[in-house]
């Protein structure tokens, strides 16, 4: 009987193993938020960006033109730019004194390189070259100075993994600079970013700028996120709002991060509220 | 039989690392496309090896890859553990046929396809795309691109071949 059972087993031990191994896959698939889990993603982040910054060397001569056009354009664009910021930082200045406004220039950013990029799919990411050591948390906002990027999910030692606008799972709350009308911004999948709650009868343009809302506590208010490429109306309520970013992802090597984190007690007020609702 | 093992396991890291780095700059469509080169070493390894062989180094290649990218722990493991031990069906202790030029693409073809039916269908959930879209336009035209790719396979002179050119 027992000799049976162990050739019964030994003719089956592939389909034990297979069985073993997707019972090991689909438990991992639903503990992703353990900690173990994230001590070992933060372990293996480390080591691969490692030897990513070590190939991030080699120049890519595919983007080199490219990015070379791009910075040429962006210089002109930034000299016209920067007479005219100092005019609106003297108003700002003048104006933050009277209205008692917070100066958000005290929020302290961090440079950092781009080791890894992903811009596949559905949930896309990047991978930078700071992590914890340089006090670099998660959900802090990430920057170019172009606009945003978009926020730390995980971070190790010396590497995090941003998550970018291009990112299903990333969702913000955004506004019109314009007329300041708020909407929700979210990537749909297919390669579009989209302002959705925006009613039908709001005042959203082809050109508006878009910018991150106050109503946020992820991202500090005035990031410039994109600007209106197409609107139309989706159904009898809301209009569809096709944004396009300000950063161009794929020549994006360098970013930074803004150590700016969500205010807890905003947060946590926020929280209480809606489950005691 | 273990240096064998070894050999697999170090051009499977190999090959992750070029997945992640190099890849993307052949990606095609809107959707960016990119082949699956890791999937086509695990068919390799099924089919060359077996069931059992296929399914484990499936499964440590694939949670390799979920460790270093961003993405759920446990999905790309799944998806090439089944791979692994699906390509082991076409494993010929005594004749090596599916691995000769065209015979490989037949069944890289068709494991690819399971593997990415997989990984897309729970990679994609929450998105606002149809079943018939994600279908078309993501995992077949990823299936045909890493089928094609696979070609680069079967057109790399074999052991037995250089050999037989010495």
């Amino acid at each position: 009987m027992k000799k049976n059972f162990g050739e019964i087993v030994f003719s089956l031990k592939e389909y034990l193993i297979l069985t073993l191994l997707v019972i090991i896959s689909l438990i991992l698939l639903f503990s992703n938020d353990n900690s173990q889990i994230r001590f070992l993603r933060a372990f293996a982040i480390g080591a691969f960006g490692t030897v990513q910054s070590g190939l991030s060397a080699i120049p890519n001569i595919f983007e080199i033109e490219q990015e070379n056009k791009y910075l040429r354009e962006s210089n002109i664009k930034l000299s016209n730019e920067i007479s005219t910021l100092k005019e609106t930082k003297l108003e700002n200045i003048r104006l933050s004194k009277l209205v008692g406004l917070k100066d958000r220039s005290n929020l302290g950013v961090v440079s950092a390189k781009i080791v890894n990029k992903s811009l596949i799919q559905t949930r896309n990411t990047i991978t930078i070259d700071i992590g914890n050591n340089d006090s670099v948390k998660i959900n802090m906002p990430v920057i170019t100075d172009d606009g945003l990027v978009g926020k730390v999910v995980a971070t190790s030692g010396n590497y995090s993994i941003v998550q970018i606008l291009y990112n299903k799972d990333l969702k913000l709350t955004v506004k019109d600079q314009r007329s300041r009308v708020d909407g929700i911004l979210n990537y749909d999948g297919t390669g579009n970013l989209l302002m959705t709650n925006v009613p039908k009868s709001a005042d959203v343009k082809l050109g508006d700028v878009i910018i991150t809302s106050e109503y946020s506590n992820n991202f500090p208010p005035g990031i410039p996120v994109g600007n209106v490429v197409e609107e139309g109306n989706l159904d009898n309520l809301f209009k569809k709002v096709v944004i396009q970013p300000v950063v161009n992802f794929k020549t994006l090597e360098e970013v930074f991060v803004l150590k700016y984190l969500p205010e807890k007690e905003r947060a946590e007020l926020e929280k209480i509220f809606l489950n005691t609702k | 039989m273990l240096i064998n093992y070894l050999k697999y396991f170090v051009v499977l890291v190999i090959l992750i690392f070029l997945q992640k780095s190099v890849v993307w700059l052949i990606s095609i469509s809107s959707y960016n496309i990119t082949p699956d080169i890791i999937v086509i070493m695990i068919i390799y390894i099924g089919v060359k090896k077996g069931h059992i062989e296929g399914a484990i180094f499936g499964f440590i290649a694939g949670l390799i890859l979920d460790f270093v990218s961003g993405s759920f722990v446990g999905l790309s493991a799944l998806c090439y553990t089944i791979s692994g031990f699906t390509a082991g069906y076409f494993h010929r202790p005594d004749d090596e046929k599916f691995l000769e030029k065209f015979n490989f693409l037949i069944v890289v073809f068709p494991v690819v396809l399971l593997c990415n039916m997989i990984y897309f269908l729970i990679f994609s959930q929450g998105v606002t795309l149809g079943f018939g879209d994600i279908f078309f336009k993501i995992i077949l035209s990823s299936t045909t691109y890493t089928t094609l790719i696979s070609l680069v396979f079967v057109f790399l002179p074999k052991r037995k071949e250089t050999e037989k050119l010495a």
